[in-house]
């Protein structure tokens, strides 16, 4: 490879909208054609952890799974296959709430509330995005107690859960909540003894920026911008991994939120 | 102490008279009636502290008493407004419209029992004394705006959620006025299940009755209502999460030492949802704002240049002066039966849960 053509390659076709992508990083990625791709592209429907054993065994340099099912065994994976799998989440994944993440661990001590809510399209199988929400909350709340479920219907799933680690009791609402109002969108908020943190992510169909704002004593602040989707960021990291210059930890932490997660998710 | 004010004064203003003088007095309706001086004349102030009582008449040029008796037999109160401790309510609203007053505004809530509020509606029927219940959102001009937009909503909402954050109480009555005699504050020991109940009890009838009207707008049946959560939040505050009529409710609250307030409504539906923006209690600061969304277009109403205080006193005098429907006692009724059966759930959950 030169230097300007330093890419790995994909199959666009094996997920959805993967070609968009792929154009928006022309010097990292390339489509595969008909030889077999650097990088593998895994939908996360069930069977997706075997799909990407699989794909690492024959000899994918990295393995970006989207939106993953529940699965068990995703321990039983090697660990440098586990190291080369990225997990790709619609809303968890958003740059803006990896800055949030970073921003509420100086939050976490004074929390006294927490919740999150997602709103997506009606027809949509809440068990099919209830991880998603699970590793945002993580990445943001911190460590939290088992979540329970508390309603669900076709309208909404309503769940709870408490903070881990708090001197006191800080409880934590997750709500998912069904409409065709609007576009989807991840919101979550962390309130502080004297202020707090709120975020608000867009679909994951748009490069329109989570807006995250820390709100203190001194008054209130926006975090900066960063106007990039979930997926490129994600595709990103599988570079970053592929070219040995990263490590992945996504299904250790997908493996923790599952084992959070209601049992027969609902 | 005697009227300040000559008796034989003429006066096209509505009269009226506070039972009760404290902060919610001082801060949110003595502010507002100043707002709206060409329509009321404060003329009488009623408090079990005589020196309050006088202090604060004075501001207004009033009458004060120490007596309610007095108060209601000042004919120069018309309207009396009611902003005593909760248990005194609805034997002051019976008073009231025994006395054969023009309106009564009284402080949500305007009963703690379900005994109460039948007994009220049977007094106020049979003396025609209209009542108003201070639920200052449902007169918002934010909220009204709303009702307009909102198309079948109240029909197909499935999610209503209502979140309010906001510094103690103290910090807005200190924005809309200079408050004396203000209650002693501090926060409660949530280590005795008992407390915790009688906190989320306070929750319900001194925050969440707030919006409760609003909520059951999109509620249509609340018989079968059941409390699936009801925990503190600390140092003050709740989240209750119900189910009731087919809908599910999310309530929470913290009231904590930030500085921004926040206090929204949200109802959801399968095509549509509304987010309804309030000003906090006590400060002027103007209507809420709602915006309505439904195919990716939102439509927003407000703000408006007057708050649900004012808008309750202007509809007040639409109703004294017979322009304007008096709420329907009914209706006032089974919002404060919502409250109760919340109270009541969320006492049985918490008291469960403890064992």
């Amino acid at each position: 490879m030169s230097t300007l053509t330093k890419h790995y390659t994909v199959d666009t076709h094996s997920v959805p909208g993967l070609s968009e992508t792929v154009a928006s990083l022309p010097l990292s990625l390339a489509p595969a054609g008909q030889e077999p791709a650097q990088l593998a592209a895994i939908a996360g429907t069930p069977g997706w952890l075997e799909r990407t054993r699989e794909a690492l065994d024959g000899g994918a340099l990295a393995a970006v799974v989207s939106s993953p099912s529940a699965a068990d065994g995703i321990l039983s994976l090697p660990t440098d296959f586990a190291q080369r799998a990225i997990v790709e989440w619609s809303f968890a994944s958003n740059p803006g709430l990896q800055t949030a993440a970073e921003a509420t661990s100086s939050l976490r001590e004074t929390a006294v509330f927490a919740d999150i809510e997602l709103r997506v399209p009606t027809e949509t199988n809440f068990d099919d995005v209830l991880l998603d929400v699970l590793i945002a909350a993580g990445r943001v709340f911190g460590s939290m107690s088992p979540v329970r479920s508390l309603h669900r219907d076709k309208a909404g799933w309503h769940l709870a859960s408490w903070l881990r680690g708090q001197a006191s009791d800080v409880p934590v609402s997750f709500s998912i909540i069904a409409t065709d109002a609007a576009p989807a969108t991840l919101r979550l908020r962390l309130l502080t003894q004297d202020g707090g943190l709120s975020a608000s992510v867009p679909s994951p169909a748009t490069a329109e920026p989570a807006e995250v704002r820390i709100t203190g004593p001194d008054g209130e602040r926006l975090l900066p911008t960063l106007w990039e989707t979930s997926r490129r960021v994600s595709w990103r990291r599988a570079v970053a991994v592929a070219a040995g210059e990263a490590v992945s930890d996504d299904l250790s932490e997908l493996d923790g939120a599952i084992s959070l997660a209601p049992k027969g998710m609902g | 102490m005697p009227p300040t004010k000559r008796s034989d004064e003429i006066s096209s203003r509505i009269g009226v008279g506070f039972l009760g003088a404290g902060p919610v007095t001082q801060a949110i309706h003595l502010p507002s009636l100043s707002r709206l001086t060409d329509l009321f004349e404060v003329t009488h102030v009623m408090d079990v502290d005589a020196d309050v009582a006088a202090a604060v008449a004075s501001r207004v040029d009033a009458a004060s008493s120490t007596s309610m008796d007095q108060l209601l037999g000042d004919p120069r109160v018309e309207v009396v407004a009611i902003c005593s401790p909760h248990k005194f309510h609805a034997a002051q609203v019976i008073a009231a419209c025994r006395a054969g007053k023009k309106a009564v505004l009284c402080e949500k809530p305007f009963a703690v029992s379900a005994e109460e509020a039948a007994e009220i509606a049977s007094v106020s029927a049979e003396t025609g004394v209209p009542i108003v219940v201070g639920a200052m959102h449902a007169f918002d001009p934010g909220w009204l705006a709303a009702e307009k937009l909102w198309e079948t909503l109240p029909e197909t909402a499935h999610t209503i959620r209502v979140s309010v954050v906001l510094p103690p109480n103290a910090r807005f009555e200190d924005f809309a006025t200079e408050v004396i005699a203000r209650p002693a504050g501090g926060w409660p020991d949530y280590s005795d299940p008992e407390v915790i109940a009688a906190t989320l009890e306070g929750g319900v009838l001194g925050l969440a009755i707030h919006d409760l009207p609003l909520v059951r707008r999109f509620v249509p049946t609340f018989d079968d209502l059941q409390v699936l959560r009801a925990e503190v939040v600390r140092p003050w505050g709740y989240v209750f999460l119900l189910r009731a009529g087919g809908r599910t409710i999310e309530l929470s609250a913290s009231v904590n030492a930030t500085w921004k307030p926040d206090w929204t409504l949200e109802a959801t539906g399968p095509d549509s949802t509304l987010r309804v923006t309030f000003t906090p209690s006590y400060v002027q600061a103007g209507s809420a704002v709602a915006e309505f969304t439904a195919g990716g277009l939102t439509k927003v109403a407000g703000p408006f240049d007057h708050n649900g205080y004012e808008g309750e006193w202007r509809r007040i005098a639409g109703i004294v002066h017979g322009t304007e429907e008096a709420p329907e006692a009914g209706a006032l009724i089974e919002d404060l039966r919502f409250a109760l059966v919340t109270v009541d759930g969320a006492r049985a959950h918490v008291l469960e849960a403890a064992v």
